[in-house]
C-alpha cells in the first residue's frame, strides 16, 4: 500500500519525466565554431616549463618549509636572547628609582 | 613485403584510436582535434541536456569541448577518454549552475493548481494515471524543474545523477571529482530536502 505523505513515490515518474527531456539541437555550424575556437588557441605546450615544475613540487615541499620556518624561528628567539615586555616592566616596577627617573624624563 | 603491405593498408582505413589523436594533438597537429570533436559530441551533448535548460547546451557544450582540449596535456594516455570528457561536461554543467545562483539568473516558477493536481494525483493509492501520458510527463517536468530549482547546484547535482540518472555514489563521485561519502550523504540530505520542498509546496491559484 502507497503511502500518501511519502512524496517518493513519485521518484518513477520524475525520471521519466527526466529521461524524456527534449533531444539537444546544436545549430549545424556548432562544430566549426568550437574548431575555430579552438585554433585560436593554438597548439598545446606539451613541454613543462619551470613553473609547471615548482608547481608540481610546491605542496611536497610545503611541510618541510614549515619545519625549517619553525627551527629557524626558535634559533632566532634563543640568538636575541628574547626578554617579554612583561619582564621589562616587573623591572622598572622593582626599582622604584629607575622608575621615578624615567615617569621624570616622560614629562618633559 | 605483402604481409606488411596489407598491415599498413589495414591502419590506414581503421579509424584512429583516441591515444593516437591525442598523441598528434599534443604534437602540434591542432586539426586533429575535430576527430575527437565529431566522436564524442553526441556523448557530451547527451550528458548537457539533462542537466541544463535547452537554450545554454550549445554554450556548455562548446566549453566543454574547449576546456578538454586546454585539458589534454594532463589527461593520462591509456586511459578512458569518454569518461573523462564526460566528468569534464558534468563539473561545467554544475559550473553552469553554481554561476546561475549566483547571478540569480535562474527565476523560481511558481506552482499552479494543476501541478498540485497532478501531485495529488501520483500520490494517491489507487492512482491509474499512465506514465507515458504526454500531458501527465509535462506537469511532471515542470514540478520537476520547479523542485530542483529550490536546490543548492551541489545538491541539484547529486539529485540529478543519483536519483534521476541511476547512478551509483562512486560513479558520480568520479563524475564530479569528489569523495564517495560526500556524494552519499548530500545525496539522502538532498532527498529530505526535496521531500520537505514537495510537502510544504505554495500553490498560486
Amino acid at each position: 500500500m502507497k503511502d500518501r505523505n511519502k512524496p517518493y513515490g513519485l521518484q518513477h515518474a520524475f525520471k521519466e519525466a527526466y529521461h524524456q527531456r527534449d533531444a539537444a539541437h546544436v545549430e549545424p555550424g556548432w562544430e566549426r565554431q568550437v574548431m575555430r575556437q579552438v585554433r585560436e588557441l593554438g597548439p598545446l605546450n606539451q613541454g613543462r616549463g619551470w613553473i609547471d615544475l615548482i608547481e608540481g613540487c610546491f605542496w611536497k615541499l610545503a611541510p618541510v618549509a614549515c619545519i625549517l620556518i619553525l627551527v629557524l624561528s626558535v634559533a632566532l628567539i634563543l640568538q636575541f636572547d628574547f626578554i617579554s615586555e612583561a619582564e621589562i616592566a616587573k623591572t622598572f616596577l622593582e626599582d622604584s628609582v629607575d622608575y621615578s627617573f624615567l615617569q621624570m624624563l616622560g614629562k618633559s | 613485403m605483402g604481409f606488411s603491405q596489407k598491415n599498413q593498408d589495414e591502419n590506414r582505413s581503421a579509424p584512429p584510436d583516441d591515444d593516437m589523436i591525442i598523441h598528434r594533438i599534443l604534437g602540434g597537429e591542432v586539426n586533429a582535434y575535430e576527430l575527437l570533436l565529431n566522436r564524442y559530441k553526441q556523448n557530451v551533448l547527451h550528458i548537457v541536456k539533462r542537466h541544463v535548460p535547452s537554450g545554454e547546451i550549445e554554450e556548455i557544450a562548446q566549453t566543454v569541448f574547449i576546456r578538454a582540449y586546454q585539458s589534454l596535456p594532463s589527461f593520462r594516455l591509456n586511459t578512458d577518454f569518454r569518461k573523462w570528457i564526460s566528468s569534464i561536461a558534468i563539473r561545467s554543467c554544475h559550473d553552469y549552475w553554481r554561476k546561475a545562483y549566483r547571478n540569480r539568473e535562474i527565476p523560481i516558477s511558481s506552482l499552479t493548481e494543476k501541478h498540485g493536481n497532478w501531485l495529488e494525483e501520483v500520490m494517491a493509492p489507487a492512482s491509474s494515471q499512465a506514465f507515458s501520458d504526454s500531458s501527465f510527463q509535462e506537469e511532471a517536468r515542470e514540478l520537476l524543474e520547479w523542485a530542483l530549482d529550490h536546490l543548492s547546484p551541489q545538491d541539484r547535482m547529486v539529485t540529478e545523477l543519483v536519483y534521476l540518472e541511476g547512478m551509483k555514489g562512486k560513479e558520480a563521485a568520479e563524475l564530479l571529482g569528489w569523495s564517495t561519502a560526500n556524494v552519499k550523504v548530500r545525496a539522502f540530505r538532498s532527498r529530505r530536502k526535496l521531500r520537505k520542498i514537495l510537502l510544504n509546496k505554495k500553490i498560486v491559484k
